[in-house]
């Protein structure tokens, strides 16, 4: 696996990862650093009757997470020959696939919840 | 949680109703940049899957401006307009009243957080790959661009759906 390999190899491991974190945090709802900007507050607690926003945290987490797995990824195949390219391919599919897959998610799940109900 | 609310969010004063229209006004031309660019793009990579490989390097400036285009509108939407719009909006108007509303916003919210995920894998795919027939990525580059394309399409929709109802 040359540079180039690795380096687009890390591109789709850490998109991959970014999808996967992202969904996870909206399916279990996992508590993170909420902003209430009518009071101008951060706080790891969520009060439903005061409008809040966990989109910040949720996005930047993901993001941070997804980076962290590119790096690995890029670290582990520019030291060894781990991943052909045709391995390379089948992860740069599988991108696709999780990003396409997430959007159907998200779209059902706030279907679901504003839409439809 | 001290419960203090600030009452320059719910009832803004006249320079800072100004000043958030004008957030809007400059978010609203980003996302048309945006989605000007990147609807160019979409044509020039649809014929990559027919193995039509012209205007390359024009595709590339595409993918770069409506990269630059898309960052400015998500930091001024996410950023400057998102806190005002989520409490005296959405909160006060579309969660009482227009639930489908929400609804719709939520999506476009989501997505925009996958958008820039994406964006950043395009915007350094397309630096790093030459499009030709049988390069392994290129299809991958292809559909990756089609699902921003839709992306785009679908938050300028909606945004503008949206401001048509109430706006900040």
């Amino acid at each position: 696996m040359n540079r180039k390999t690795a380096y687009h190899f890390s591109l789709f491991i850490g998109l991959i990862a970014f999808t996967i974190v992202y969904c996870t945090i909206k399916h279990l709802s996992i508590p993170l650093l909420r902003y209430y900007p009518t009071l101008n507050q951060w706080s790891m607690i969520k009060d439903p009757d005061i409008p809040s926003m966990g989109w910040y945290a949720q996005t930047l987490v993901s993001l941070c997470i997804g980076s962290v797995c590119g790096a690995i990824a890029y670290l582990i195949g520019s030291l060894r020959r781990l991943v052909s390219e045709r391995a390379l391919v089948i992860v740069g599919w599988m991108a696709v696939a999780a990003a396409g897959l997430m959007m159907l998610y998200l779209f059902q799940r706030e279907w679901q919840g504003w839409i439809a109900s | 949680m001290q419960v203090r609310i600030l009452s320059c969010i719910l009832n803004p004063t006249p320079l800072l109703k100004v000043m958030l229209k004008f957030l809007l006004l400059l978010h609203t031309a980003a996302a048309i940049v945006c989605l000007g660019s990147m609807t160019h793009n979409l044509v020039i990579i649809v014929n990559y899957w027919q193995g039509k490989f012209r205007r390359v390097q024009l595709e590339k400036l595409y993918v770069k401006v409506s990269f630059i285009a898309f960052l400015c509108t998500y930091l001024l939407g996410g950023l400057g307009l998102y806190p005002a719009f989520r409490s005296r909006v959405r909160h006060l108007y579309f969660d009482q009243s227009l639930r489908w509303a929400t609804g719709l916003f939520e999506i476009k919210e989501n997505w925009g957080s996958l958008a820039l995920a994406i964006f950043i894998v395009y915007y350094l795919l397309s630096r790093s790959i030459q499009p030709r027939v049988n390069h392994p990525l290129t299809k991958i580059y292809i559909l990756l661009g089609v699902l921003l394309s839709i992306i785009i399409w679908y938050s300028a929709i909606v945004g503008f759906l949206l401001v048509s109802h109430k706006s900040v």
